[in-house]
């Protein structure tokens, strides 16, 4: 399949966030002790699966710039239990847009978002140790926390 | 009231809100539905200059209140902003009668060339 290059998916959260956004690729598994996000989508027509994993300070980030909140009151409300329901909506969007860079090929669509690696559902769980493709990214956005950013296509 | 928004995140409402507002028009009088049956509902009281929707909502998606629309004889123009942005979409969206497709993430200067032709110069 197509790659998502770099700069088409800084482009498009720079553009949802209005903030400069940069993606740098790197070819290892990011080593992060975030709290990780998942975004599944649905992949049509042929029904397959794609995931984004995440940190949450990095989404949060997102979602607080949609929301035009300091990076101070995104650390706050991303460190709660449960996020509150503007931040949620608000990180659902980021990844609702983020469908279009989740697959370049055909049409992707956003289905589910879980917090935590053991909200995810079992069998995407599972499929994402051997994932038929992975791309990793490094990511800054100016005025906020940066973090991780993965693309897997389950088997 | 001249514009519908549609969308299931108030988020994205809000930001088309401002995005409309910082394109020049301030005095718009704008409604809000979080899907296409709460939109049906709002458009049985209310006539709309524009209808604004996004595509993938629960209950009823921003293609099937278009088709529902226009199926009940209703002609109120009617434009997409989504994050859906494939060539079939968009074609799709064009034969069951929309005006524009406005891709997810917009500015206001999209927007205002979006909405002119309806909404006149701000």
């Amino acid at each position: 399949m197509a790659e998502p290059k770099p700069f088409t998916i800084a482009q498009l959260f720079s553009g949802l966030s209005g903030r400069t956004v940069n993606f740098t690729q790197i070819l290892k598994a990011p080593a992060t002790k975030a709290k990780q996000v998942y975004g599944v989508y649905l992949v049509k027509p042929m029904d397959a699966t794609r995931v984004v994993q995440l940190d949450l300070p990095l989404l949060g980030s997102f979602g607080g710039a949609l929301l035009g909140l300091p990076a101070s009151t995104v650390a706050e409300r991303i460190a709660a239990p449960t996020l509150d329901e503007p931040m949620r909506d608000a990180v659902s969007e980021v990844l609702n847009v983020a469908s279009t860079i989740v697959c370049i090929d055909n049409r992707a669509v956003f289905q589910t978002m879980h917090i935590g690696t053991e909200a995810l559902p079992k069998p995407i769980a599972e499929s994402l140790r051997n994932p038929a493709f992975r791309s990793y990214f490094n990511v800054t956005i100016d005025g906020y926390e940066g973090g991780s950013f993965s693309i897997f296509a389950p088997v | 009231m001249d514009v519908l928004l549609v969308d299931d995140s108030k988020t994205m409402r809000m930001l088309v809100q401002r995005a409309i507002r910082q394109a020049g028009y301030r005095s718009l009088s704008i409604g809000e539905a979080e899907n296409g049956v709460q939109a049906l509902e709002t458009m049985q009281k209310e006539k709309p200059t524009l209808v604004l929707s996004d595509w993938n909502m629960p209950e009823m998606s921003g293609i099937e209140l278009l088709q529902s629309l226009r199926q009940g004889g209703n002609k109120t123009p009617f434009g997409f902003i989504t994050s859906e942005s494939s060539t079939e979409i968009k074609d799709l969206a064009m034969s069951s009668g929309a005006s524009f497709l406005l891709t997810k993430p917009f500015n206001p200067d999209d927007v205002q060339t979006a909405l002119e032709p309806f909404l006149g110069g701000c």
